[in-house]
């Protein structure tokens, strides 16, 4: 419903900024041939060393002066027609320097027809206006636009024009004919001018109509826009608290799965030691070793767990933000100043690549904390011949000799499974760096899908 | 999408580049007529003049010394109709490139914009310079201190003088620095009734008027740009008031032009261009023949000089020509060389604006040529009379304001009225008519 309307209203602009265009061709002609007529008569009358004395200036040749008028006529339209196009093929700044240009452009030749037909008729700037305001947006510039038009309405008369530049009028021209004739011609000015200005009042209402109408409708849009966003919201929250639920079942089921199968075998294997336990000491030795080795082994099950409980982080944001949530964390928790810097736009990896990386950073400043009970670390990210640079440095107390335990071990491990080297050094405090090859297609291909 | 633009901008150009083309090809430089604007017969108003001799010798010699370029006029035109015409042309965006300008002519042509400003090319032309023409020639095509048009030919105002007449009362010929109080004194001399009728029938004077002794009194009665007139002048008042003393000798007998050609009149200001229609053969049969004349300079006032007004006939080039180059080296040729300007002694009833031309030997020879033997007109009272002639002011309501002052002015000789008192009011009134 509401979009048929908005289409009549646009036809009605659109019939109506034709209808200015014919109109104001009409007259521009009917001017330009009455002068020209006119400027013919005199010369084969006998009056016209006295009419050339009554001239402010020497009349335009009438040959020349049609063509100037159809020429800048035609090129008017021909501008009117390409900024109308030019809305389908460019956008934004390159836009608006084309817009400025044509304007120009086409303010130029307004005055140029205007000063050729000798100012008769000034309503040309209407058209030309009205074609210009449909691309000013703002309500405000319109106004502005509108306001500035009318001004130059009543400068370009031509009794303020002549004061600074003589010219001829039209009524000298016309004042060639009987006074029944003069006024008819003078009356049709009149008409022609009146007709303008009215066809032009008529589409500045309709423009400014349409536009308060898409204005509300862009209002309406505005409100279903907040609605949804709040159920959005809403959603989201509902989403977190099921995502918490399912967190926590996750735990119960991995501590059930590991802790609990542990427990149980541990918790029978002692009952047997139990009842072994006299019968068979030997056997109940074995048995002991058994729950040892099932203790151990569920040890390692429990720290895998954790272990695959704990990069939730990673997984719930990007690597960036998780980096710094750690960040946050350890250096709240640890009273440790913690400085991170990439000098990498974004920092987005493939998933081992970013698992990785976030297990170094943890790590190390992990070890940085509890070893060398460092109070300041620094952590910077780079890219160099297309190689990943991690370096975490902090000002601990270091050590004498670097042995390598189970935590660097680990990080080496995962580091050359991506291809890339580690250096640790101990020199001021302790420092690592982590090269990686960066795979360079994927990434691209990465960015580009964003 | 870029490429549907670019085809725009294309198009657009070739556009604005056709517009371009056309207005090139309307203004077309290569263009190779050059139009010129002349009249046949004479503009001051005497018989037997012919312009087209002397144009057709200028293209000619043009062509000889410039290549091969086509001018063009057109036949037929009568002086009378030829401000008519010009300004038709003008109106049609026609008008010649090179044309005469009529004096009458010179204000609504200029101020329209019709006429090109010749100063820079004046002044790029190192042969071209305005001191080769009298002064007084050259002033009458300058508006507002620019140049618009070069003199062609100049008309001077000399006093005519019934030589027969003046032996008859026992009387000498005026030397050429005679003034007022001389004309005065003649005037009233010759004044009488020679057959005892009762009525007088021999005057002093005829066609006098008060703009005649104003000139020769020293004053002129409008500033140059036509915002002031001088008519409170005591200079002004002054020449009024001899007019009036002359008028009255005659007993307000208004002494007709008519009573000068029956040899009853001594004197009577008549231009150079009458003096040398009427004073060889085959025109001196048909006008003042019936006794001998001369012709002296215009008495002086006792603030001015022997000083009378000229009129001049001048060529311009059109302000829209294309042939600039071309107009102004046939304007040149025209108004500057001497060659083409010693025909106008030749072909036509003026004189030459050209010092060099107006001061020859050849030109005097050829005036004295067919002038009954005593009767030589003296080459120092043409150089004199041009070179301190008058020219009158240019403004757009000159005419106008000057119809309505000698219309006022002849009727106040006529009455009894106080001269000073009403030339305090006509001076209210002119001035009212001419401030803008």
């Amino acid at each position: 419903m509401k979009k048929e309307k908005n289409i009549t209203s646009e036809y009605y602009l659109k019939l109506c900024f034709w209808m200015m265009g014919v109109l104001n061709f009409m007259i521009v002609i009917f001017l330009t041939l009455t002068i020209v007529l006119t400027q013919f008569r005199i010369a084969r009358s006998q009056n016209a060393s006295d009419f050339l004395a009554k001239l402010m200036v020497i009349p335009e040749k009438p040959g020349m002066r049609i063509m100037i008028v159809m020429g800048c006529y035609l090129l008017i339209c021909l501008s009117i027609y390409i900024k109308g196009k030019l809305s389908e093929d460019f956008s934004g700044e390159q836009k608006n320097e084309w817009l400025l240009f044509l304007n120009v452009f086409e303010i130029i030749l307004v005055i140029l027809l205007m000063s050729t037909i000798d100012m008769a008729y000034n309503g040309i700037i209407f058209f030309v206006v009205a074609e210009m305001i449909t691309h000013v947006e703002k309500y405000w510039s319109r106004l502005a636009v509108l306001f500035a038009t009318f001004l130059c309405y009543l400068v370009c008369s031509y009794d303020l024009v002549t004061l600074l530049f003589p010219m001829n009028s039209f009524e000298i021209w016309v004042s060639f004919y009987s006074y029944n004739t003069e006024r008819y011609f003078l009356g049709m000015r009149t008409a022609c001018n009146v007709a303008s200005l009215v066809l032009f009042l008529i589409y500045i209402v309709i423009l400014l109509v349409e536009d308060r109408k898409e204005n509300e409708r862009i209002k309406s849009l505005n409100d279903q826009l907040q609605k949804v966003n709040q159920q959005l919201h809403e959603y989201a929250e509902e989403k977190e608290l099921m995502g918490e639920t399912r967190e926590r079942n996750r735990l119960a089921r991995e501590i059930h799965d590991t802790l609990g199968h542990i427990l149980t075998g541990i918790s029978v294997g002692i009952d047997a030691v139990m009842v072994l336990m006299d019968a068979s000491p030997e056997a109940a030795k074995q048995q002991l070793e058994t729950i040892g080795g099932i203790a151990r082994r569920g040890l390692n099950d429990v720290r895998r767990s954790v272990r695959k409980l704990k990069p939730d982080a990673l997984e719930r944001m990007s690597l960036e933000n998780a980096i710094h949530q750690m960040i946050e964390e350890m250096s709240k928790g640890t009273n440790t100043k913690i400085y991170f810097v990439s000098y990498i736009d974004k920092l987005r990896f493939e998933a081992d690549e970013e698992e990785t990386l976030y297990r170094i950073i943890q790590e190390s400043t992990t070890n940085a904390i509890r070893h060398g009970k460092a109070t300041e670390i620094w952590i910077r990210i780079s890219e160099k011949n297309e190689e990943l640079i991690v370096m975490i440095s902090d000002n601990g107390v270091g050590c004498s000799e670097i042995t390598e335990g189970f935590g660097l071990k680990h990080m080496r491990e995962r580091v050359e499974l991506l291809n890339g080297t580690l250096f640790c050094e101990s020199m001021c405090g302790f420092t690592v760096i982590v090269k990686i090859p960066i795979r360079n297609s994927e990434r691209k291909g990465g960015e580009e899908d964003d | 999408m870029k490429k549907e633009l670019k085809m725009k901008v294309l198009f657009f150009g070739i556009l604005f580049a056709v517009l371009v083309g056309i207005l090139l090809f309307y203004y077309r430089p290569g263009n190779s007529v050059l139009k010129v604007g002349i009249f046949y017969g004479s503009n001051w108003e005497v018989p037997g003049t012919v312009h087209y001799d002397i144009f057709d010798q200028a293209i000619e010699k043009y062509k000889k010394e410039y290549g091969n370029i086509e001018i063009e006029y057109e036949e037929g035109i009568p002086s009378k109709d030829y401000s008519e015409w010009l300004a038709g042309k003008i109106l049609e965006g026609d008008e010649p490139d090179v044309y005469l300008v009529m004096d009458e002519d010179f204000y609504s042509l200029v101020s329209v914009g019709a006429l090109k400003n010749l100063d820079l090319l004046l002044s790029d032309d190192s042969e071209a310079d305005c001191n080769l023409f009298y002064q007084s020639a050259c002033q009458a095509g300058e508006y507002q201190g620019k140049q618009y048009a070069l003199p062609m030919e100049c008309n001077p105002t000399l006093m005519f003088v019934n030589k027969t007449l003046l032996k008859k009362e026992g009387i000498e010929v005026p030397d050429h620095d005679w003034t007022w109080d001389d004309f005065y004194e003649i005037c009233k001399e010759v004044t009488k009734d020679s057959d005892g009728d009762g009525r007088i029938d021999q005057f002093g004077y005829c066609d006098y008027t008060w703009i005649q002794a104003v000139y020769s009194n020293g004053i002129r009665p409008f500033n140059e740009d036509g915002t002031e007139s001088y008519f409170t002048d005591e200079r002004f008042i002054e020449s009024i008031q001899f007019v009036k003393k002359l008028q009255q000798i005659n007993d307000n007998y208004l002494v007709s032009s008519n009573d000068f050609d029956l040899g009853k009149v001594v004197f009577r200001p008549l231009s150079f261009s009458d003096y040398r229609t009427y004073m060889p053969y085959p025109w001196r049969i048909k006008k003042y023949s019936d006794f001998e004349w001369n012709c002296i300079p215009m008495p002086s006032g006792p603030e001015g000089d022997n000083i009378s007004s000229m009129d001049v006939l001048m060529a311009g080039i059109s302000a829209r020509t294309t042939k600039t180059r071309e107009a102004w080296q046939f304007l040149k040729m025209l108004t500057m060389d001497e060659e083409i300007q010693s025909l106008v002694y030749a072909d036509t009833s003026g004189a030459s604006a050209l010092k060099a031309v107006s001061t020859s030997q050849k030109t005097m020879e050829l005036l004295n040529k067919d002038t009954p033997g005593g009767q030589d007109i003296d080459m120092s009272l043409l150089d004199q009379t041009i070179e301190q002639a008058v020219i009158p002011e240019k403004f757009k309501t000159y005419h106008e304001v000057y119809e309505k002052a000698d219309n006022d002015l002849s009727a106040l000789l006529m009455s009894e009225d106080d001269i000073s008192t009403s030339m305090f009011n006509l001076k209210n009134e002119i001035d009212k008519m001419i401030q803008p």
